[in-house]
C-alpha cells in the first residue's frame, strides 16, 4: 500500500509538472535525426561520450551532477540571447546591465559570476587572466547545446568551479545544409547571419573507422542602437519629477563566427574549432548619469585542436579506453576609451590584450563495465598586457596553471538498483608574476603561488527505473583572476591582495523521468548547501565602480526544481510541451549577518509551448508564451536597498513555410512592459518586439 | 530453485527499500517545490528610516555607510544621545535608477541652519535639503546644469556646499569638463551658485586660472571645502592632475562675496591644500590642512603635508602660523578630519593608504608646535585604501567633548581639556541596527 501511495505521490506530483509542461529538448531521448552524427564517436567538441545511461540524470559524463542540457539545434526562437536560454536552468541566475550588447554574467546557486566556469568543450572560454564571462559575447546561435552543471561537475571536463560549469558546444555538421537569417526589432536592431554544414554522406554507416567527416561554419552581425526608454527620478526623495528618458552610448556593432571541423584519423577523429567575435559600441553608464562618448572594442579569437579515440566499446556501460588529447590558442584585445572620464576617476585610453595557450590529456579506462578511472590534467599560460595611452606604462604579468583531476568510478548493481560512486580528487597549481597596476603600488610586482587540492564524493541510486537519487559533496577553489587583482580600470578596480575563495558544498535530491503513452516528463529537484571562505565579492562604489573585496564568510542554502515534459495530442492536433524552473536561495553574508546582495530569493521560470499544423501557406505553428519571476533582492550590502521583484511574461511564434525551407519567428519579450533592473543603476528594456526570418536548404 | 528464491527474496526487499525510498523522495519533491512559495520576499534587519519630527532638537549629524551602496544619517543631542540611528537612509525610498541615498555622502564644512544638509558626490552630484524641525525635505538640487538624458555626461564631483544667503548656496565642483563644447554651467572646476527656489544653477565661477603644471601634465585646481570670513570665502584647493596620482603647489583661493572674483594664497612646499575648517570661536581665522602626495606612502605624503592658519585683518588674508609634517618627524603626518579644539589646538588624522599601517588620530598645538599621537587604528584586512578606518570628527564646545568615527569601532568621544590630548570617554555605537561604520560627523549648528 505504501509503495502505490508513494507512486500516486510521485504521479500526481509529474502530471501537475507536466500539465504545466517544459519545452526541455531531451536530447539523448530523441532519436537520431537525418545525418546527425553518432554520438560515440564524440571527440573533444561532442556533446557527449556515453552510450549507456543506466541512471536517471542530468548528464551522460556523471549521472551524479545536477545538469541541465539544453539543445539548440531544434530551437528557432527570434534574437535570443544566452542569459535568455540560461534561464531553463534552475539554479541559474543570469544578471543583465542593460540590453543587446550589455555586459552579462551567469551565477549559479547564489555564488558569484566569477564561480562558473565557461568552457567551449572543454577549453576555457572566460576571459584571459580570469573573471566572469560576458554572456553576451557569444550568441547562441553558434551553438549545438549548452550544458549547465551546478556545483559539481564531471571529472572529465577538468573543472573545479565553486559555482558550476557552463559548458557550451559549438555547432557541428549535421548533414548538408544552409540556412540564412535575417533579423529586425526594437530599439534598432538589425541583423544576418548564414550557416552551413557538410557531412559525409552515410555518416553513421562510415563511423566504424573512429569518426566521420564533417565541416560546419557560421557567420554573423549585428547592430543594435539600444536607446531603450527607461524612468529617471534624479531626486528620489521628492517625488512627482520622474522622467521618461533614452539610453544614450548604449549602441553595439558586433560579428562573430565559428567553424567546426571533424576528420577520421589514427582510429579516432581530429577536430578543429575556430571562433571569432568583435565587438565596439558605448559603454551607457548608469543610468543617473549616463555617459556620451565612454567606448569599449573587445576582439576575441580562439582556435582549438582536439583528438579523441574510444576504444573497446561494450553495449551497455563505458567504453573499455577514451583517451583525448587537446590544445587551444586564445587572444583577447580589449579598448576602453573615456576621454572625457565618464566612468572612473581620471580619462582613460586603454588597449589591454591578453592570451591563452591550453593544453589538456585526458583518459577514462573502464577495466570493467562496473568500475573505472578517469584521469584529466591541463596547463594553461595565461598571459596579460595592460596598456594606458593617458597613464603612466606598466608591466605585464601572466600566470601559469596547472591542474589535474583523478577520479574513481564504481557502478554496481545490488539487485534492480544500479548505483553509480565517484570520488575525486584535483589539484589546482597557480602561478603568478603581477605588475602593480594601482598608482600607489607601481613598480611592485608580486609572485603569489597558490597550490589548491579539492576533492568530491558524489553517489547515485537508481532506486526505480524511473527514480535515481543523487547525493554529492566537494570542495572547490578559485584563485582570484587577473582583472579581480587590477581591475579594468573602467568599472572594474582591482585589489592585488585578495586571497583564493575556498568552498564546501554537499547537495542532493532526485531525478526522475519516463514515457507512459504519448506523454513524457522529466523531473529533478534538488537542495544544497555551500559554505564559502573568504568570497571575493564585487561591491558598486560611489563611483559606480565595482571592487572585488574578500568576505569572511558566506553560506548558500537553497532548493532548485526543474520540470518538464511533453504530450502528444490526439489526432493532427500537435504536442503540448513544457517547462517549469524554480529556485529558492537564501545567501547570507556570514560576516555582515546580512542577506548577500543581488541575490532573489525566489526565481520561477515557466514556458508552455505548443507545435502543430498551420493552416494555409503555414506548414507549421509553434506558440509559447514564458514567464519569468525574479523575486525582490537587496541591491547593497547593507540590506538597505530593494530592488523590486519583477515578473516579466513573453510570448513568441514560429511559423514553418515552405516545406521546412522558410521560418518566420516573432517574439515580444516583456509583454507588460516591466522592466525592472538586475543592478541598480543598470535598468533594463521593456517591451521588446523581435521578428526573424530564416531561409534554409537541406 | 535456492538461487531463485533468494533473489526473489532480494527484489522484494529492494521493492520494498524502492517504495518507501519513493514516498521520500516524493515527500521531497514536494516539499522542495513548496520551499519557494515559503518567505520568499525581502525581510529588512531593522525599522525603516522615515524623516520626521524628532523628540529632540539634533547637534550633530553622523554619516553612516558602507562607503560603497548605501548610507544613513544617524542624529545626536548632545554628545552622547542617539536620537536615531537612522533618520534617512538609502532605503528611505523606493529604488529606481538610483537609491534614495548614495553611498559617498559628505556633510558640508559649515552647517546651515536649521537644516541638513547632504552632498552627494560624484556619480550623484546632489545637495539635498532637509529640515530639521519636520523632517520634511526641502529641495534636492543637482550640482550639473545638464540633466541626465540630455546627451551631456559630466560629472561634476560636488565637495561641498556653503550657505550665501536664505536663498542661495555656493557648491564646489572637484571634476574638471574634458568635454570640446560643455554647456557653459557645467565647466567644471569651479564653484557654482544654485537659487534654492528656482533649483537651477545660477553661476558659475571658474577656477581654471588658479591651474598649475608639472612636467607638462595640466594640475587642476579642483575646489573642495568652503568656509567664509566675513565677506571672504577661503576655498580648498586639492590642486590634483586628471588621475590625482599628481599634486601641484599648495594653494587656497579667497573669493569676494561681491565681485565673485577667485584670488590665490600660495602654500610654499605644501601640495594637496584641498581641506578648509573654521576655527573655533575665531571668525578672522581658518585652518587649512594639506595632505601631501595622494597616492604617496606616509613617508612620500610627509613631504608637503602640514598645517596652515590662515587670518584675516579685515580687507585681505594672509598666512599666520604654518606647521610642517617634515618638521615633526615623531607624528604621524596630516591627511584630512581637522577639528579646531580653540585656540591653536587641533586634532587631525592620518590615514595610511598601506594595509598593514594604522590610522592614527592626531593633537597639536600649531602655534608651540606641541603635538602628540592621541591614539591609532589598525585596518583589519579591509581595504584600506577604499575604507578610511578614522573620518572627519566634531567638537562640542558645551559639552567640551570631541566625536570622531571610526569605521571599526563606532563613535570615538574624547574629552577635552587644557593637557593637549583629550582624555577618552566610552565609545558610541551610532548603528546599533544597520551595523554601519561611521564614516563622518558635523554639527548642525552654525
Amino acid at each position: 500500500m505504501a509503495a502505490v501511495l508513494g507512486v500516486r505521490h510521485v504521479a500526481v506530483f509529474l502530471c501537475v509538472c507536466a500539465a504545466m509542461a517544459p519545452a526541455r529538448a531531451m536530447a539523448d531521448d530523441d532519436p537520431p535525426k537525418g545525418n546527425d552524427p553518432p554520438k560515440r564517436n564524440a571527440a573533444e567538441f561532442s556533446a557527449t561520450g556515453r552510450t549507456e545511461r543506466p541512471l536517471q540524470g542530468g548528464s551522460d559524463l556523471d549521472p551524479s551532477a545536477a545538469a541541465t542540457v539544453i539543445d539548440m539545434r531544434r530551437r528557432v526562437r527570434a534574437e535570443e540571447g544566452l542569459d535568455e536560454v540560461l534561464v531553463e536552468s534552475p539554479g541559474a541566475q543570469a544578471t543583465a546591465l542593460g540590453g543587446v550588447g550589455a555586459y552579462r554574467t551567469l551565477s549559479l546557486r547564489g555564488t558569484d559570476a566569477e564561480h562558473t566556469l565557461v568552457l567551449l568543450g572543454t577549453v576555457p572560454l572566460s576571459p584571459v587572466g580570469g573573471g566572469a564571462f560576458d554572456l553576451s559575447t557569444l550568441p547562441p546561435t553558434l551553438l549545438d547545446r549548452v550544458e549547465v552543471y551546478r556545483g559539481g561537475s564531471p571529472a572529465w571536463l577538468g573543472a573545479g568551479a565553486i559555482g558550476g560549469v557552463l559548458r557550451l558546444m559549438p555547432a557541428e555538421g549535421t548533414g548538408k545544409r544552409a540556412r540564412g537569417v535575417v533579423t529586425y526589432g526594437s530599439f534598432g536592431t538589425y541583423g544576418a547571419r548564414a550557416d552551413a554544414s557538410l557531412t559525409e554522406p552515410n555518416a553513421v554507416e562510415n563511423a566504424t573507422d573512429g569518426g566521420h567527416r564533417s565541416f560546419a561554419v557560421a557567420v554573423g552581425a549585428r547592430h543594435s542602437d539600444g536607446d531603450f526608454p527607461y524612468r529617471l527620478d534624479p531626486t528620489p526623495l521628492l517625488p512627482g519629477d520622474e522622467t521618461n528618458v533614452r539610453r544614450t552610448n548604449a549602441d553595439a556593432d558586433e560579428a562573430q563566427g565559428v567553424a567546426h571541423l571533424r576528420l577520421p584519423v589514427g582510429g579516432g577523429s581530429i577536430t578543429f574549432v575556430g571562433l571569432g567575435y568583435g565587438r565596439m559600441g558605448g559603454v551607457p553608464g548608469p543610468a543617473v548619469r549616463p555617459t556620451a562618448e565612454a567606448h569599449r572594442t573587445l576582439t576575441r579569437g580562439l582556435a582549438a585542436l582536439g583528438w579523441e579515440r574510444v576504444s573497446g566499446e561494450r553495449d551497455a556501460g563505458p567504453p573499455q579506453l577514451r583517451v583525448a588529447f587537446g590544445g587551444s590558442l586564445s587572444v583577447e584585445q580589449n579598448r576602453f576609451t573615456d576621454r572625457l572620464n565618464e566612468v572612473g576617476l581620471g580619462a582613460r585610453a586603454t588597449d589591454d590584450t591578453g592570451s591563452r595557450g591550453f593544453v589538456r590529456a585526458a583518459t577514462e579506462w573502464n577495466p570493467w563495465r562496473a568500475a573505472g578511472v578517469t584521469g584529466v590534467v591541463t596547463f594553461s599560460h595565461d598571459a596579460y598586457a595592460p596598456s594606458d595611452s593617458l597613464a603612466a606604462p606598466v608591466g605585464a604579468s601572466r600566470r601559469e596553471t596547472v591542474a589535474g583531476a583523478l577520479e574513481a568510478r564504481w557502478s554496481p548493481r545490488l539487485g534492480p538498483v544500479p548505483f553509480d560512486v565517484r570520488p575525486s580528487v584535483r589539484f589546482e597549481g597557480a602561478f603568478s608574476r603581477l605588475e602593480e597596476i594601482r598608482a600607489e603600488r607601481q613598480g611592485e610586482d608580486r609572485t603569489p603561488n597558490t597550490f589548491a587540492p579539492t576533492y568530491r564524493l558524489a553517489a547515485s541510486a537508481g532506486v526505480l527505473p524511473w527514480l535515481t537519487l543523487h547525493a554529492s559533496g566537494a570542495s572547490a577553489v578559485r584563485v582570484p583572476s587577473m582583472v579581480e587583482l587590477f581591475g579594468d580600470r573602467g568599472y572594474l578596480v582591482g585589489d592585488s591582495r585578495l586571497r583564493p575563495e575556498t568552498s564546501y558544498t554537499v547537495d542532493g535530491g532526485l531525478t526522475a523521468g519516463g514515457r507512459v503513452g504519448a506523454a513524457d516528463g522529466h523531473l529533478e529537484a534538488r537542495g544544497f548547501a555551500t559554505w564559502t571562505r573568504d568570497l571575493i565579492r564585487y561591491a558598486l562604489t560611489s563611483q559606480f565602480q565595482t571592487v572585488p573585496e574578500n568576505i569572511a564568510r558566506a553560506r548558500l542554502l537553497g532548493a532548485e526544481l526543474e520540470a518538464s515534459g511533453g504530450v502528444r495530442l490526439g489526432g493532427d492536433e500537435g504536442t503540448l510541451r513544457g517547462l517549469v524552473t524554480a529556485t529558492w536561495l537564501r545567501a547570507v553574508d556570514v560576516g555582515l549577518d546580512r542577506t548577500l546582495p543581488l541575490r532573489p530569493k525566489l526565481q520561477l521560470y515557466a514556458r508552455p509551448e505548443w507545435t502543430g499544423p498551420g493552416v494555409a501557406f503555414i506548414d507549421t505553428v509553434t506558440l509559447y508564451a514564458d514567464v519569468t519571476h525574479v523575486g525582490s533582492n537587496f541591491g547593497d550590502a547593507a540590506n538597505l536597498v530593494v530592488l523590486q521583484a519583477r515578473t516579466r511574461v513573453g510570448v513568441g511564434a514560429v511559423f514553418g513555410m515552405a516545406k521546412g525551407r522558410l521560418d518566420a519567428a516573432f517574439s515580444i519579450r516583456d509583454l507588460g512592459d516591466t522592466r525592472g533592473q538586475d543592478v541598480l543603476g543598470f535598468p533594463l528594456p521593456g517591451r521588446t518586439v523581435f521578428l526573424t526570418l530564416t531561409a534554409k536548404t537541406e | 530453485m535456492t538461487k531463485r528464491s533468494h533473489g526473489d527474496a532480494r527484489a522484494r526487499a529492494m521493492s520494498l527499500l524502492g517504495s518507501r525510498l519513493t514516498s521520500v523522495a516524493a515527500t521531497a519533491a514536494v516539499v522542495l517545490a513548496a520551499a519557494p512559495l515559503v518567505g520568499c520576499e525581502t525581510e529588512a534587519a531593522c525599522a525603516p528610516a522615515e524623516l520626521g519630527a524628532l523628540k529632540r532638537a539634533p547637534d550633530a549629524a553622523v554619516v553612516t555607510s558602507l562607503f560603497r551602496e548605501s548610507s544613513a544619517i544617524a542624529l545626536l543631542a548632545g554628545d552622547h544621545e542617539l536620537l536615531t540611528e537612522a533618520w534617512l537612509d538609502s532605503g528611505s525610498a523606493p529604488a529606481g535608477v538610483t537609491s534614495a541615498l548614495g553611498g559617498d555622502v559628505v556633510l558640508p564644512t559649515v552647517a546651515h541652519p536649521g537644516e541638513l544638509v547632504l552632498v552627494e558626490r560624484r556619480g550623484v552630484d546632489l545637495i539635498t535639503r532637509i529640515d530639521l524641525g519636520t523632517g520634511k525635505v526641502l529641495g534636492q538640487h543637482s550640482a550639473q546644469h545638464a540633466q541626465a538624458g540630455s546627451g551631456a555626461a559630466y560629472r561634476s564631483n560636488a565637495q561641498d556646499a556653503l550657505r550665501l544667503s536664505a536663498t542661495e548656496i555656493l557648491v564646489s565642483r572637484h571634476e574638471p569638463n574634458f568635454d570640446d563644447d560643455p554647456d557653459p554651467l557645467d565647466g567644471g572646476n569651479d564653484l557654482v551658485r544654485i537659487d534654492l527656489g528656482r533649483n537651477e544653477i545660477v553661476e558659475r565661477i571658474a577656477l581654471d586660472h588658479l591651474n598649475d603644471e608639472v612636467d607638462g601634465m595640466t594640475i587642476y585646481a579642483r575646489p573642495s571645502r568652503m568656509v567664509r570670513i566675513g565677506t571672504k570665502i577661503v576655498i580648498g584647493l586639492a590642486r590634483l592632475s586628471e588621475g590625482f596620482d599628481v599634486a601641484g603647489t599648495g594653494m587656497v583661493a579667497v573669493l569676494d562675496v561681491s565681485t565673485r572674483k577667485a584670488t590665490p594664497i600660495a602654500l610654499e612646499g605644501l601640495s594637496n591644500c584641498g581641506e578648509v575648517r573654521p576655527v573655533l570661536g575665531d571668525d578672522t581665522r581658518v585652518l587649512v590642512l594639506c595632505a601631501g602626495e595622494t597616492f604617496s606612502d606616509a613617508d612620500g605624503r610627509r613631504a608637503e603635508a602640514g598645517l596652515v592658519l590662515l587670518e584675516s585683518d579685515g580687507s585681505a588674508l594672509r598666512v599666520a602660523a604654518v606647521w610642517k609634517a617634515t618638521d615633526h618627524p615623531t607624528l604621524p603626518p596630516p591627511q584630512f578630519g581637522a577639528v579646531s579644539l580653540g585656540g591653536a589646538r587641533f586634532v587631525y588624522e592620518s590615514l595610511s593608504i598601506d594595509a598593514d599601517r594604522s590610522d592614527a588620530l592626531v593633537a597639536v598645538d600649531i602655534t608651540s608646535g606641541e603635538g602628540e599621537t592621541i591614539d591609532v587604528y589598525p585596518l583589519d584586512g579591509g581595504d584600506a585604501r577604499l575604507q578610511f578606518n578614522l573620518g572627519p570628527g566634531a567638537f562640542l564646545p558645551d559639552e567640551d567633548v570631541l566625536l570622531v568615527p571610526l569605521a571599526t569601532g563606532g563613535v570615538l568621544r574624547w574629552k577635552v581639556t587644557d593637557a593637549l590630548a583629550p582624555s577618552p570617554l566610552e565609545t558610541l555605537d551610532p548603528s546599533p541596527c544597520r551595523s554601519l561604520p561611521a564614516r563622518e560627523i558635523a554639527l548642525l549648528r552654525p
